[in-house]
């Protein structure tokens, strides 16, 4: 089984990088986030100070429009296209099962949305370089917002995936997950908006994504509640990917 | 085929609903037994052991109400970061026991009305500051108690240096609960005048730090002048005397009556400048050794620099010390001398601080700027295992009564200079509650968070470069990655 996920796998993660759209999209990613901590270290929000600067660089406006905007944009290909250019029916009578194909596809378009996530890592150690001496930057800080940006791109590239098997459009595709994780993210500013019910707070509180990165990640707190939220919105979105994408096989 | 294709659908739909309600059951028992993980480079963000014990400890609900706001645009930046780190703490305290409630966060120019309302309903009288309500009663805690902050001249910004959310979270909590214990500061003889260790004294070497750290921290501090009264007051619970050189000879007696009737007393001493203060320890049993452990440059003849002194690992037999990781403590004292232990009269002493000479000292007697003054086990033939610098001591008169001692061979750790460095301050208060018969309370205190700044040179040179790196720089090389493969490709 994992033999075939793999063969999957590297074609799609291949085709990455012979795509101008990744590196358009690596290229503005890189010039946006540069844009934002040069004003956030500077003498505006964070006043030089290292600590606010990563916060506001990893919970800012531009961050969450990435969060939102780079998984649809990695996943709107992979399903939409087989099904448009004819593929998938070869797919589908191909020696691979359904679950493979999408487990497949799936880890491509995670591991590439990681690498550009982790481009990022090279504004963070231009910032460390400049640290006055004895002040070293908390990298143990950096790896819990790593640890959180992965956990949620990792649900979101399963929904992008999910919306992918719908529909033949790539762009429909991508309005769709778009749509779906704006929706997810809204969920959770609901609390903050509108309802003044404690128990509302709690539980929009918990399923809050903006949440979770202000108050514990962008702080170096990784709480795995929040990682298994992540774990399990993947886990049933991967599954309706399935079988989405199994039940076309009989029409 | 129809039945074949609604057989799979029906598959297909039990699987999710499967994979749902796994998913339902686990998350419902994740929220309920949360596990985090505090990965920042000093635990930053992992409650000290003095908080743990102090949460375990509450008897009552504590609501907490934030109130913060600033009109100077020059010092909104501090108040910002300083809040923030507030709002982040009682996180920490909010899950770590059901008993804390943060009821609001306001910021008074954003919700008028909200803060007018809790105004009149808790009785604030100023924002900017954390509240914490218990009943009737209630401690609030000021931007200047979480943050040192220094002011430069008027208009200028003012720099945030270091922030200590945590020790002032704790230390108001401590003051919420319960009545305060009452301490006797002994002045007159037992205190070097307005340059050296005095309450009143706000200089480098002075203790008022000493006194306000002690009143933040529920302590009913009096300033005690021993020789005029005649007597320690009955209501004393634990008599201090820091920086002591007496003491006069009326007021040994006097000591001497309150630690018969089962009194407690921490004394932090310099040996040198208190014959006296020795012929009074050996009396109960503790023996100051003839050798110092480190002396300043007049008396030993070698230059010793303050940032060079003596840094000592205290061992963990003792209450005051067993909550310490020999890893996280650490004490810095310039001036001590080794306390032998103490026998015969006044019963058995415990050594709760030992200097283990292997691992401090390099080499012996190595005296120069950049090193500093040297020594081994072997000056030291009488404590071979160890040099203590404090002794503690429980004797038990003929009345049955049962009287404290903590002894310092130093006083310096108290200076206003000196107390917050390192784990003063712990050893401070585990001693007292030692002393005080409430040892349960003591723990480690919270690391401090350092402020980090990127140094921008005043033209803006730091400044531009990273511009260029970020804006053109990084991007670029993905542009020229992605040129470069296309064409490679395409050839």
């Amino acid at each position: 089984m994992w033999r075939r996920t793999y063969w999957v796998f590297r074609r799609d993660f291949i085709a990455y990088f012979h795509s101008p759209a990744a590196y358009v999209t690596m290229v503005g990613f890189l010039f946006l986030n540069g844009l934002v901590l040069n004003f956030e270290i500077g003498p505006g929000r964070a006043g030089g100070d290292v600590d606010i600067a990563l916060r506001l660089l990893f919970a800012n406006y531009f961050f969450w429009v990435l969060m939102l905007a780079v998984p649809p944009l990695m996943t709107m290909r992979l399903l939409a296209e087989e099904r448009r250019s004819g593929t998938a029916d070869l797919l589908m009578t191909a020696p691979v099962r359904t679950g493979e194909v999408v487990l497949g596809k799936y880890a491509a378009a995670f591991l590439f949305t990681a690498f550009v996530w982790s481009l990022l890592l090279i504004d963070v150690a231009l910032l460390a370089v400049r640290l006055p001496a004895g002040a070293e930057m908390d990298w143990g800080k950096i790896a819990a917002i790593y640890a959180g940006i992965l956990g949620l791109e990792a649900f979101f590239t399963a929904v992008g995936l999910w919306a992918s098997a719908f529909s033949r459009n790539q762009v429909v595709a991508a309005v769709l997950a778009l749509s779906i994780a704006m929706l997810i993210f809204l969920v959770g500013t609901y609390h903050e908006l509108f309802s003044d019910e404690p128990y509302e707070q709690l539980l929009y509180g918990f399923v809050s994504v903006i949440s979770h990165f202000v108050r514990d990640f962008a702080v170096g707190v990784v709480d795995l509640r929040y990682l298994a939220l992540y774990a399990i919105g993947t886990a049933i979105a991967l599954s309706m990917t399935v079988w989405t994408f199994e039940a076309r096989k009989w029409r | 085929m129809a039945i074949r294709r609604f057989l799979t659908w029906c598959c297909g739909a039990t699987n999710v609903l499967l994979i749902v309600y796994g998913a339902l059951v686990t998350g419902a028992i994740l929220y309920h037994h949360p596990v985090r993980f505090d990965l920042t480079a000093k635990a930053l963000r992992t409650l000290s052991d003095d908080t743990k014990t102090c949460l375990a400890g509450l008897k009552e609900p504590v609501r907490v109400i934030v109130t913060f706001g600033e009109a100077d645009p020059a010092k909104r930046l501090v108040a910002g970061r300083v809040f923030q780190e507030a709002q982040d703490f009682l996180r920490e305290y909010t899950l770590a026991s059901p008993k804390i409630e943060v009821i609001d966060v306001i910021n008074v120019y954003q919700r008028q009305e909200a803060w007018q309302q809790a105004r009149e309903r808790f009785n604030l009288t100023d924002a900017n500051r954390v509240t914490f309500i218990a009943g009737a009663r209630q401690q609030d805690v000021r931007l200047e108690d979480m943050a040192s902050v220094k002011y430069g001249r008027p208009g200028s910004p003012p720099l945030l240096e270091s922030m200590h959310v945590e020790r002032a979270f704790t230390a108001a909590l401590r003051r919420l609960q319960g009545a305060p214990c009452k301490a006797y500061l002994l002045a007159n003889d037992g205190i070097q005048g307005q340059t050296g260790p005095d309450p009143a004294n706000a200089g480098p070497g002075g203790l008022s730090a000493f006194v306000a750290e002690l009143r933040a921290n529920n302590y009913d501090v009096g300033i005690l002048d021993l020789a005029r009264e005649g007597k320690v007051p009955a209501d004393c619970e634990v008599l201090l005397a820091a920086g002591l050189i007496g003491p006069l000879p009326a007021e040994i007696p006097a000591v001497e009556a309150y630690l018969e009737a089962g009194g407690k007393l921490f004394l932090a001493i310099n040996p040198q400048y208190s014959p006296r203060g020795l012929e009074f320890l050996e009396d109960w049993g503790v023996a100051v050794l003839p050798a110092w452990i480190v002396m300043e440059h007049q008396l030993a003849g070698t230059k010793i620099q303050t940032e060079h002194a003596l840094a000592t690992e205290l061992n963990e037999l003792h209450p005051i010390m067993r909550k310490f990781e020999k890893d996280r403590f650490r004490m810095q004292v310039t001036y001590a001398r080794p306390l032998g232990g103490a026998k015969g009269l006044h019963g058995e002493s415990v050594p709760i601080a030992g200097v283990k000479a292997g691992n401090i000292w390099g080499e012996r007697k190595a005296g120069t700027a950049d090193r500093p003054w040297v020594c081994d086990a072997n000056d030291y033939p009488s404590a071979p295992d160890g040099l203590s610098v404090a002794r503690v001591l429980e004797t038990e008169s003929e009345s049955g009564a049962v009287a404290r001692i903590a002894v310092f061979g130093t006083w310096t750790f108290l200076g206003n200079e000196r107390l917050h460095e390192f784990d003063h301050a712990s050893v401070l208060h585990n001693t007292l509650w030692w002393l005080i018969g409430r040892e349960e309370q003591a723990g480690v205190r919270d690391p401090e968070v350092v402020v980090r700044n990127i140094s921008f040179d005043p033209e803006g040179k730091v400044r531009r470069t990273l511009a260029w790196a970020m804006l053109a720089l990084v991007p670029g090389c993905g542009v020229l990655a992605g040129v470069v493969i296309l064409f490679v490709r395409r050839k």
